[in-house]
């Protein structure tokens, strides 16, 4: 893809070359942003506990769920975003207790909670990404 | 009347962009974490009230590339209103000139990154290079 978005839901599943890649925008982001101040500005670090936890996200997403991009949040999180365009977004954000800040805007609705990552995804996430991928 | 020393709910600010992965030109936008507030809280804009296109990429030019050792690829524009009505503040910080930080950001994380995608939407991409329609 020559832009960093998210593909059209079309493609039905997951290509594992896909999986590759953003696994390998986590190990990338995780190398890049391990150390405190990594933006210049004060970012914190993402820790090797974190990366660990994004990675069981990232292959836990289900089969029909297009792959994120994967960044670094200034504040040290994990950010998985998939962006359709300005009012349909969703983005969620994993810290390395588990937890999951999400915000999605969905048309003219919108929506941003929490939840725990624990041994699955929560069905509140699932059903926040198949309602923007509808 | 008023210059830019002042700031008003109409004023024009405008994000400076550096990364391509902060936009979209396929879809004409700006992508929420071009407005991601640094650790402590505190997003980086210029007010461009009265300038005109060359002046405000001037400004990148002169006072953010440096600063970023990044050249500038695009900004995004929009009113200190959009700000305002997410209870964020638009206060003037210089230098350098025309700067300015938005702060009062929710504590609460995923409602700080609703209130991103919501001003990320409001944004009006500009690419450098690329003349305003």
């Amino acid at each position: 893809m020559s832009e960093t978005e998210t593909k059209p839901f079309e493609a039905q599943s997951v290509a594992a070359t896909d999986m590759d890649e953003r696994l390998k925008a986590l190990q990338s982001c995780s190398d890049d942003c391990s150390s405190d101040n990594w933006d210049g500005k004060g970012a914190k670090a993402v820790t090797t506990q974190l990366r660990e936890v994004a990675e069981l996200f990232l292959k836990q997403l289900p089969s029909h769920i297009p792959p994120p991009e994967v960044e670094a949040d200034l504040d040290g999180e994990i950010n998985f975003e998939w962006y359709l365009e300005p009012r349909k977004v969703f983005s969620i954000s994993l810290n390395a207790e588990g937890r999951l800040s999400y915000a999605g805007l969905f048309g003219p609705a919108k929506s941003h909670g929490t939840e725990m990552f624990q041994d699955s995804i929560p069905r509140e996430i699932i059903l926040k990404l198949d309602r923007l991928f509808s | 009347m008023p210059g830019y020393e002042t700031i008003e709910p109409g004023h024009p600010v405008t994000r400076y962009l550096d990364e391509k992965k902060r936009f979209s030109t396929k879809k004409n936008s700006v992508k929420p974490k071009a407005f991601e507030p640094t650790a402590d809280l505190t997003l980086s804009v210029f007010r461009t009230l009265d300038l005109n296109e060359t002046e405000t990429w001037d400004l990148a030019v002169t006072w953010v590339e440096p600063s970023r050792k990044k050249l500038t690829l695009g900004r995004g524009d929009l009113r200190v209103s959009e700000f305002q009505t997410h209870g964020l503040i638009v206060e003037a910080f210089e230098p350098p000139p025309r700067h300015a930080n938005v702060l009062g950001w929710p504590k609460d994380k995923e409602v700080r990154m609703s209130v991103m995608q919501e001003i990320a939407a409001a944004a009006t991409l500009v690419l450098k290079g690329v003349p305003v329609a």
